[in-house]
């Protein structure tokens, strides 16, 4: 009988809660409400200097048009692209240009500018860092010439837009050791922190497609140095143990190739201005001359270890003299010594540091033939 | 009731993984939110165990009760209201906190209140229900977000982009002398055994509450998981230029062949549910501590229908509560959560002391 | 005798009443024609009056099947039950002879099961009660008989293991049998009703079932069973949530498999509840929430829609409804070639013609058959209509809207209690020992 009261008592209170809840409700719908195909993707964002001085910047939108019919080179895409005096301003104005609402939560791929990196990367980086809807992990790169020019491209083989840059930076598609993706929560960090310093792949137009091959190095705000291909690839099997590589070596003229199905490099920096760096290789032989199976393989991996040693030798020198540290020995120099000076320690040091480097290649197999 | 009170741990545990602690430790990261860690460790724990054995003496009865049996009536009717704002503020402040990121992130077209609408009515109603109502809802909320959780810090520290160095040279900080506000942040993370306050009026007799070694081992996990993971995604130094660290840092991450593949929404998704899972539990222990001030309320322990104050009580919650998400922004959000956190800390840690010496006497004459 | 009740049934055309004489006796017969199997009045009463072997008075009080009759104010009750009334030199009798008319061998047609058992319940409660008494064969299986509707006056049997009951529900739900105010009584599921406080309750608080297998395994869970006269389900209370998705066969088979589909069901009801709410909230919100590709696919297969998206919705929605309706009420034959014309033909044309997107379609479809997963046809329908309020959760506040809509489903059914019992929580092993939560205030 108790309850049948407090309920009788109750009613009129939660069915007025209701009808309140009832009447917010009633002025908020389509409140952000847009459809899909509303909505245009933005699927890679080109952020270049336009060269003018009251327009610094030139934003170029690559936009994904659906289509209900999905083949390979059907698709459609449409590039805008403005001259503003702010990136958002920008994109702002661009949206006056369409018709349907601008959406970046796809957008994945930034491609700076040649000019604007060897500038100044901080603004754009900032901007794509403090937008909600831009993904920490998307990927960034520097683009070999103009962005406008990366975004005008479009491969044959799209099925969509924007796919071919996604796959060959997700790393679901190609899975190439001359790549080196770089993740805006990864520029960004590298960016902030003492001791580390960021790199951009760099992406040029080819016939058909793009090739990515390149890694700019820069200090905390614009491109310092570019690695050849080669160097790339160093740069990748050093720093991220990165397999399916390649390394090289020479015997009376003849080139020796091993690719890497193993590889680990461990490094100290010791205070008083040494990096010993470790670096073991494990792999097979893909190309070599004849009846390499009966040579002495001692010998061929003590060549393999004497190049290796002397590339990244040239490597890190390299690096030294752009004054940039993409590997974070400064990162780590910090985190191995106890002391609240350790990065300006590091700073004074690092101009002179002496590399020492201790190769060991080991070949499994010469492949299927001998 | 062992494995409720747990559940009530690790989702108080869990839920301050993303709000104002993680901020309040890192922009203490280069003086002493390391030995603070320590420091917070051994003093939650330490107010756990104390607070879990004082109470373990008194089956049956909730902290209003255990206050009238040893202080006088005009004490005990001005102490509860101070305890129900400070479950309400702890919890509604964790709500407007979530909300405002919810908005951020998802739903920027929106107005802020908009959102809380709904969040704040379904905290309404939850709050209104019984006590083993929220304790069955506690315990399926948990072993579904729980266990994403853990996957997903578990992804974090196996990630190759997390930067191991950074964590090691934040770790040397060690030697910095710990600061107040670290240690209120850090103990944040322990604090789920109050929600035994209230929750004790439902345990039986013969309870003992067993392995509780599982409070240092959670909390020491959650602990640095919330300080250094952050730390390893952005280095040392851009780890303080994030508003929401720990959604950026969900953000870093993906899932290359889940079927949502940004980790951040899967984040977000669980939060929301922990979120709301905090503020129902909060909202109603609240309620029954300004219940409780009239000293002929008496506790029920199921109900299918709730009572009419219930409503008004927690109606007038979400009314103070929606009133204070118009005022409130990011920048006053986090100045506010740096006070409160050394506040409960000494509130928390007067409560606990009282109930030690109560069961003290309490043993004497039995 | 016979005077009076011919008062009583004035109009009725099928009361009979005889006043018969052998000579030595006079007796006064009175009976319902269209209730009574008059072979058994031939066999019972009428021969062995005439023949008079032995005095027949004799045989009416030795024989335990005429039951003495006091009260003349349950006569007319006692007729309606199909019973024949007697007077013997001045005392009354009344004799069992109903003719009832059910289903004969009864198979199971609406939980089907592959290898389980196959007969179902059977419409007449004596046998139900006799199926189950064989399979439950213990001394502890109590019956207890009850007679509900001012009108209809069916017949209630109870049957718990005295054993394993819960006193508390046992009373509880002897207190709700005996408080049903009601006219008529005709099928199962309205007297699952009349047990419940709440008929707005979004979920079933009660298992009804055909299987006599869910009825034995109840019996020895604990569970009280409730069946009626005419009607070959019975009710199984208190339940869980759990029990509902819980189909027999899970005990038969291979017990990963068991495990397999005991998953599957669960995100089958996920999938059915949230599907649409989600492809509204993903397509007009967030459709940063897939990837890429995805995002390109649907927004591609929607350009050609000229709605938004929960009229989309709705228009899917409305004509799968009416399919699953339509071919639930047409004769079995029909149904078929309905349910063929609607989700075929009718599917591919909505497409073609750009009312609906393709992905819709499989939106649609997945959901009406992850619907058709869940074992238990009540839980099935109550599953179908919680689908709505998450579509408006969806359409005004998005993602996040839809994640509270969940939330408050996870919140209702923890506080639903069946029969006084917890509905919605996990019985986890291992706190056996203890004592529960929540057992102090019972001392």
């Amino acid at each position: 009988m108790k309850s049948r009261a407090a309920r009788k008592r109750m009613m009129p209170l939660r069915s007025w809660l209701l009808a309140v809840m009832a009447l917010l409700l009633l002025p908020l719908g389509g409140c952000g409400f847009v459809d899909i195909d509303k909505r245009f993707f933005v699927v890679a964002v080109a952020i270049d200097k336009s060269g003018s001085e009251q327009k610094p910047y030139r934003i170029t939108l690559r936009l994904s048009i659906p289509n209900s019919k999905i083949e390979p080179g059907m698709e459609k895409s449409q590039v805008e692209t403005i001259e503003a005096a702010e990136i958002s301003e920008g994109v702002r104005r661009i949206k006056a240009l369409l018709d349907k609402e601008l959406d970046l939560g796809h957008c994945k791929m930034f491609v700076l500018g040649k000019k604007l990196s060897h500038d100044d990367i901080s603004d754009a980086v900032d901007w794509m860092v403090r937008r909600r809807d831009i993904q920490g992990s998307a990927y960034v790169a520097m683009a070999g010439s103009q962005g406008y020019d990366i975004l005008q491209k479009m491969p044959l083989s799209e099925r969509y837009s924007g796919n071919s840059l996604f796959l060959t930076f997700g790393g679901d598609g190609t899975r190439s050791s001359y790549i080196r993706t770089e993740h805006l929560f990864d520029l960004q960090r590298r960016r902030t922190e003492r001791g580390m310093d960021p790199y951009l792949p760099v992406i040029r137009t080819t016939g058909n497609g793009y090739e990515v091959d390149r890694l700019a190095l820069l200090d905390k705000t614009k491109v310092r140095t570019i690695l050849t291909p080669e160097e790339t690839q160093l740069f990748n099997q050093l720093d991220q143990q990165y397999v399916n590589s390649i390394i090289k070596t020479k015997l009376d003229g003849h080139p020796i190739i091993l690719t890497a199905t193993d590889i680990s490099s461990r490094y100290t920096v010791s205070s008083n201005g040494i990096l010993k760096m470790k670096v073991n290789i494990a792999g097979a032989i893909e190309e070599a001359p004849n009846n390499v199976f009966n040579q002495d393989w001692g010998e061929l991996q003590k060549m393999f270890e004497r190049d290796l040693e002397k590339d990244a030798m040239a490597l890190f020198q390299k690096i030294q003299k752009a004054g940039v540290d993409p590997f974070g020995f400064g990162l780590r120099y910090r985190a191995t010594h106890l002391s609240s000076r350790a990065y300006q320690e590091w700073l004074e040091m690092y101009p002179r540091l002496k590399f020492e480097i201790q190769a060991k290649v080991k070949i499994q197999g010469t492949g299927l033939i001998k | 009731m062992n494995r409720y009170f747990y559940y009530s741990f690790v989702m108080v545990a869990m839920l301050n993984l993303m709000l104002y602690v993680p901020a309040v430790l890192l922009e203490n990261r280069l003086n002493g939110a390391v030995s603070s860690l320590i420091v917070a460790l051994v003093i939650g724990t330490l107010l756990a165990y104390a607070s879990t054995s004082a109470l373990s003496k008194f089956p049956g009865l909730g902290l209003p009760e255990i206050l009238r049996l040893f202080l006088p009536e005009w004490l005990v009717k001005t102490l509860l209201p101070v305890y129900a704002f400070m479950w309400f503020f702890a919890s509604s402040f964790a709500l407007i906190g979530f909300t405002l990121l919810m908005n951020r992130v998802l739903t920027p077209d929106q107005p802020a209140w908009n959102l809380y609408l709904i969040l704040g009515l379904l905290c309404v109603y939850g709050a209104t229900r019984s006590a083993l109502t929220i304790l069955y809802l506690l315990e399926i909320t948990m072993l579904l977000v729980a266990p994403l959780v853990l996957l997903i810090l578990f992804k974090g520290v196996r990630s190759p982009d997390l930067s191991w160095d950074a964590i090691y040279t934040i770790a040397q900080y060690v030697n910095r002398f710990p600061t107040l506000s670290s240690v209120g942040a850090g103990t944040f993370i322990f604090t789920g055994y109050i929600n035994m306050a209230i929750f004790n009026r439902v345990n039986p007799p013969n309870f003992r509450l067993k392995g509780r070694w599982i409070i240092p081992a959670t909390g020491t996990l959650i602990l640095l998981a919330t300080f250094f993971l952050p730390i390893g995604f952005h280095g040392t130094m851009g780890v303080e230029r994030y508003l929401y660290v720990w959604t950026q840092t969900a953000d870093s991450m993906t899932m290359r062949y889940g079927f949502i593949e940004r980790v951040v929404f899967v984040f977000l998704f669980l939060y929301l549910g922990l979120s709301l899972m905090y503020a129902i539990t909060g909202w109603n222990q609240s309620m029954e501590f300004i219940l409780s001030v009239s000293k002929k309320y008496k506790f029920k322990v199921d109900y299918s229908i709730a009572p009419a104050a219930n409503w008004w009580v927690c109606g007038s919650f979400f009314a103070l509560s929606f009133v204070g998400l118009l005022f409130l922004n990011e920048r006053i959000d986090f100045e506010i959560a740096e006070v409160w956190l050394i506040v409960r800390m000494f509130l928390e840690a007067a409560t606990v002391l009282f109930l030690i010496v109560v069961s003290w006497r309490r043993k004497k004459p039995i | 005798m016979l005077q009076r009740i011919n008062e009583l049934f004035a109009t009725s055309n099928d009361v009979k009443t005889h006043r018969i004489s052998n000579g030595s006796l006079i007796l006064e017969v009175a009976y319902i024609a269209t209730l009574v199997e008059e072979n058994k009045l031939y066999d019972a009463i009428f021969v062995p009056f005439s023949r008079e072997l032995k005095p027949f008075a004799d045989v009416v009080r030795s024989d335990p099947s005429f039951k003495p009759v006091e009260d003349p104010a349950i006569w007319t009750d006692l007729m309606l039950r199909g019973y024949v009334l007697l007077k013997v030199e001045q005392s009354f009798f009344c004799y069992f002879a109903a003719k009832v008319i059910r289903n004969t061998s009864p198979q199971t047609s609406v939980e089907s099961s592959i290898e389980g058992p196959q007969i179902a319940l059977s419409e007449d409660l004596s046998d139900s009660a006799n199926i189950i008494r064989a399979r439950y064969a213990t001394p502890d299986l109590q019956v207890e008989e009850y007679t509900v509707g001012y009108l209809s006056k069916t017949q209630i049997l109870m049957m718990f293991d005295q054993r394993r009951a819960d006193p508390k529900v046992l009373s509880l739900v002897r207190a709700k049998i005996r408080g049903i105010q009601t006219d008529i009584l005709s099928a199962t599921g309205e007297l699952a009703k009349a047990l419940n406080d709440n008929r707005k309750r979004l979920f079933p608080m009660e298992l009804i079932t055909e299987r006599v297998d869910r009825v034995s395994r109840g019996l020895a869970n604990g569970k009280v069973i409730v069946m009626m006269q005419g009607s070959m389900f019975a009710i199984i209370l208190p339940i869980t949530f759990f029990d509902l998705m819980v189909a027999t066969e899970d005990r038969y088979e291979n017990f990963w498999m068991s495990i397999l589909l005991l998953s599957l069901r669960f995100c089958a009801l996920l999938l059915t509840t949230t599907l649409p709410a989600l492809y509204i909230a993903i397509v007009s919100y967030n459709p940063e929430l897939f990837r890429v590709q995805l995002a390109f696919s649907i927004a591609g297969s929607r350009a050609a829609v000229p709605y938004p998206s929960f009229v989309e919705v709705f228009i899917m929605l409305f004509m799968i409804e009416m399919l699953v309706e339509a071919s639930v009420r047409l004769p079995k034959y029909i149904g078929s070639t309905a349910t063929t014309v609607g989700g075929l033909i009718l599917g591919q044309a909505a497409q073609q013609a750009g009312l609906v997107s393709s992905i819709m379609i499989i939106v649609t479809s997945v959901m009406a058959i992850s619907n058709f997963v869940i074992p238990v046809y009540s839980l099935s329908l109550s599953v179908r209509f919680i689908k709505y309020p998450l579509i408006l959760l969806a359409i005004f506040f998005g993602l996040p809207g839809v994640a509270c809509g969940l939330f408050f489903f996870v919140i209702y059914l923890c506080n639903q209690r069946s029969f006084g019992r917890p509905y919605f929580r996990l019985i986890l092993p291992g706190d056996l020992k203890h004592t529960d939560i929540g057992e102090v205030n019972h001392e």
